[in-house]
C-alpha cells in the first residue's frame, strides 16, 4: 500500500510538468497545443538516448532544448504562416514522429540497462534513503512550478499573461504578439519535454507510442486540481496542475489495483471527464435555457 | 508634429464589397494640438485613426510621426509613441489580469526596463499616485482583476495606461460612447485633464456635435475618405451645432447622417 502510494506520488508530480505547461499554453495563451503528445515522447527520447550514453544529467536541459525547439516549430506555423494553430500542433505532432524515431536510432522504442540515471545517481548518494526517487520527482516539479510563477510576474511574464486575454492591449503596450506566443510556446513545450524526459529515465524505457492522449491526460490534471482549487490567480494553477496530476495517479492506482474498470478503459473515462469538463460552461446554459422554455410554457398553460 | 500626406485605403479591393475607406487624404497637427473629428457613417473616421495606429498599411501616400517616417511600421512598434482608446472599454484593459499587472504593461512602452524585472515598490507607488487622480477609490484596489470593474472605470483606466508614458500621440475613437452619461463625462472631463497636463497631441472621434465644438482647439469634419471642414481659432469659436450642418450640407451635399449623432448634451 506504502509502494502504491509512493509510486502514484512519483508519477503525479512528474506528470504535472505536463499539466503545468498545459496550463500556459492552454489557460494562459488560450491556444489548445497539439504539439504536447509528440513533444513528451521527444523528451524522453532524447533523454533516454543521452543517458545510454552515459549523459543522464545534460540529457535533462537537452531534452528541454529539444522541446522547446519543437514548441518553436509550432508558433511559427500559426504565428508567422498562418496555419490555424490547432493544426500547427497538428503538423508538428506528426513530424515528431519520425524526429523521435531518428532521436531513438530509428527504433520504436529504447531501454536503458545497467546505466545510471539522474535517479539512480541520487540513490546512490543516499539521500533521501528509500524516498530519493520521489525527492526528485517533487524538487524538479516544484522547482520549475516555483521559476514559471516567478517568470510569469515578470514584464515578459505579463505580456505573455495578457496574449491569451486581450492582443489588442499587448499591441498597444508595443509588445509584438507573435513573439509573446512564441516565447509561451517555446517554454510551454520545454516543460512537456522535461515532463518526458524525467518519465524517460524514472521507467528506464522509451517508446515511440508513449505519449498517446498525454495533452488529455494533462488537460484532465489540470481541471481536476482546478476543480479542487479554483482558478483565479497563477499561483492557484500551478499548484492545481501539481494536485491534479497527483490526484489523478491516485485515481489511476485505485483502478489499476481495483480493477473498478479494466485499465485499458481509462483513456476512455479520462477523455470523457475531460470533454464533459470543457462542455460544462455550455451544458449548464442549456440545461438553464430548457429550464426557462418549460416555465413559459407551463405559463402559457397550453 | 503629425503629418499625415495624401493617403488613401481601399478594402476589398477587386471584389463586390470594395470600399474606398480614405481618398488622398492629408493632415498636418502641431504638437499639442488637441483635435476633434466629426462625420457620417463611413465617412472614415476610425480608419484614419487606424491607419495612423498602424492597424494596417496604406496603399499610398505616408505618414510622419515626430519626424519619423512610419508609414511601414508595424502597429506594435508604432504603439511605443501612440496612446489609443476605443469605443468599447473592455478593449484596452486584460480582465483577468490585476490593476497594477495592466499598469505594468502598459509601463513597458517606456524604453528603459529589462523584461526580466518584476513590479517593484517604487512602481507601486508610483501607479497608485496616477491612480487616485482619477478620483474612483482604484489606488485601493490595485491587486483587483481589472474584468470586476465598471465600464467607466475600465475606460479611465485605460486611459490612464494610454498615458502613464507620455504619449506622442493619442487616439480617441469615440471613447466615451459606450459608457453611461455621468461615466462619459467623468471620462471626457479626465482626458481633457490629461491631455491639458502632459500637452499631449489627440485626435479624438466623437458623435457629440458640441463636444465636437467646445473639447480641444480645432475641428474636423470627414465625409468620403477626406476632410471637407477644417475648423480652427475665432472661426470655430463662433460656430453653432446648426452652422456646423449647413457647412456640411454645402461641402458635400447633403445631410450629415449618423446614427449614433448627439446634436446637442
Amino acid at each position: 500500500m506504502l509502494l502504491i502510494t509512493q509510486t502514484a506520488l512519483e508519477l503525479g508530480f512528474l506528470y504535472a510538468l505536463v499539466a503545468m505547461a498545459l496550463f500556459l499554453s492552454y489557460r494562459i495563451l488560450d491556444i489548445a497545443d497539439l504539439t504536447t503528445d509528440g513533444c513528451f515522447v521527444l523528451g524522453a527520447a532524447v533523454s533516454v538516448t543521452l543517458a545510454g550514453a552515459g549523459y543522464p544529467i545534460l540529457a535533462i536541459p537537452a531534452a528541454m532544448g529539444a522541446g522547446a525547439c519543437a514548441g518553436f516549430v509550432t508558433a511559427f506555423l500559426q504565428t508567422r504562416l498562418g496555419v490555424p494553430s490547432i493544426l500547427a500542433g497538428i503538423v508538428t505532432n506528426t513530424g515528431l514522429y519520425t524526429v523521435n524515431l531518428m532521436a531513438m536510432g530509428w527504433r520504436s522504442n529504447a531501454s536503458l540497462l545497467r546505466v545510471d540515471t539522474i535517479f539512480t545517481l541520487l540513490r546512490d548518494t543516499g539521500v533521501g534513503g528509500g524516498y530519493s526517487d520521489l525527492l526528485l520527482a517533487a524538487v524538479v516539479t516544484l522547482a520549475a512550478g516555483g521559476l514559471l510563477v516567478l517568470f510569469l510576474g515578470t514584464r515578459l511574464g505579463l505580456s505573455i499573461r495578457a496574449t491569451g486575454d486581450n492582443r489588442d492591449m499587448v499591441r498597444a503596450s508595443s509588445v509584438n504578439p507573435t513573439f509573446t506566443v512564441t516565447v509561451g510556446l517555446c517554454i510551454s513545450n520545454a516543460l512537456t519535454a522535461l515532463a518526458g524526459a524525467m518519465v524517460g529515465q524514472y521507467q528506464k524505457t522509451v517508446d515511440i507510442n508513449s505519449g498517446t492522449g498525454i495533452v488529455v491526460i494533462g488537460l484532465a490534471c489540470l481541471i481536476i486540481g482546478e476543480t479542487v482549487l479554483g482558478r483565479r490567480t497563477v499561483v492557484k494553477g500551478v499548484v492545481a496542475a501539481v494536485l491534479g496530476s497527483i490526484l489523478y495517479r491516485f485515481l489511476y492506482a485505485v483502478v489499476f489495483y481495483t480493477k473498478v474498470v479494466p485499465v485499458d478503459c481509462l483513456k476512455l473515462l479520462t477523455a470523457a471527464i475531460v470533454g464533459l469538463a470543457i462542455a460544462a460552461p455550455s451544458i449548464r446554459r442549456w440545461a438553464a435555457f430548457q429550464k426557462r422554455k418549460l416555465a413559459a410554457g407551463r405559463k402559457g398553460g397550453t | 508634429m503629425l503629418d499625415v500626406k495624401s493617403i488613401s485605403k481601399t478594402f476589398h479591393p477587386g471584389t463586390a464589397n470594395e470600399k474606398k475607406a480614405l481618398s488622398g487624404l492629408s493632415l498636418h497637427l502641431e504638437a499639442g494640438d488637441f483635435v476633434t473629428i466629426i462625420g457620417s457613417n463611413g465617412a472614415g473616421k476610425s480608419t484614419l485613426l487606424n491607419a495612423v495606429a498602424g492597424v494596417f498599411y496604406v496603399d499610398a501616400g505616408s505618414i510622419v510621426l515626430g519626424g519619423r517616417d512610419i508609414t511601414f511600421q508595424p502597429e506594435h512598434r508604432r504603439s511605443r509613441g501612440i496612446g489609443r482608446l476605443f469605443q468599447d472599454p473592455l478593449r484596452g484593459t486584460a480582465p483577468s489580469m490585476t490593476i497594477e499587472e495592466n499598469l505594468a504593461l502598459a509601463y513597458l512602452r517606456s524604453a528603459k526596463g529589462n523584461p526580466f524585472s518584476r513590479l517593484s515598490k517604487k512602481d507601486r507607488a508610483f501607479f497608485r499616485e496616477r491612480l487616485a487622480l482619477l478620483g474612483m477609490g482604484l489606488e485601493d484596489r490595485m491587486g483587483q482583476p481589472v474584468g470586476l470593474l465598471s465600464g467607466g472605470q475600465r475606460q479611465a483606466l485605460t486611459l490612464l495606461m494610454a498615458t502613464l508614458v507620455p504619449p506622442q500621440l493619442l487616439l480617441l475613437d469615440e471613447h466615451t460612447a459606450a459608457l453611461d452619461p455621468a461615466a462619459a463625462d467623468k471620462v471626457l472631463e479626465l482626458t481633457q485633464r490629461i491631455v491639458a497636463d502632459g500637452h499631449i497631441t489627440c485626435l479624438m472621434v466623437t458623435h457629440n456635435m458640441s463636444q465636437a465644438l467646445t473639447v480641444g482647439s480645432r475641428t474636423l469634419m470627414m465625409a468620403d475618405g477626406g476632410i471637407v471642414l477644417d475648423l480652427s481659432g475665432p472661426e470655430r469659436a463662433a460656430m453653432t451645432v446648426d452652422d456646423l450642418l449647413r457647412k456640411f450640407r454645402e461641402g458635400t451635399g447633403r445631410e450629415l447622417d449618423n446614427d449614433r449623432m448627439l446634436l446637442s448634451d
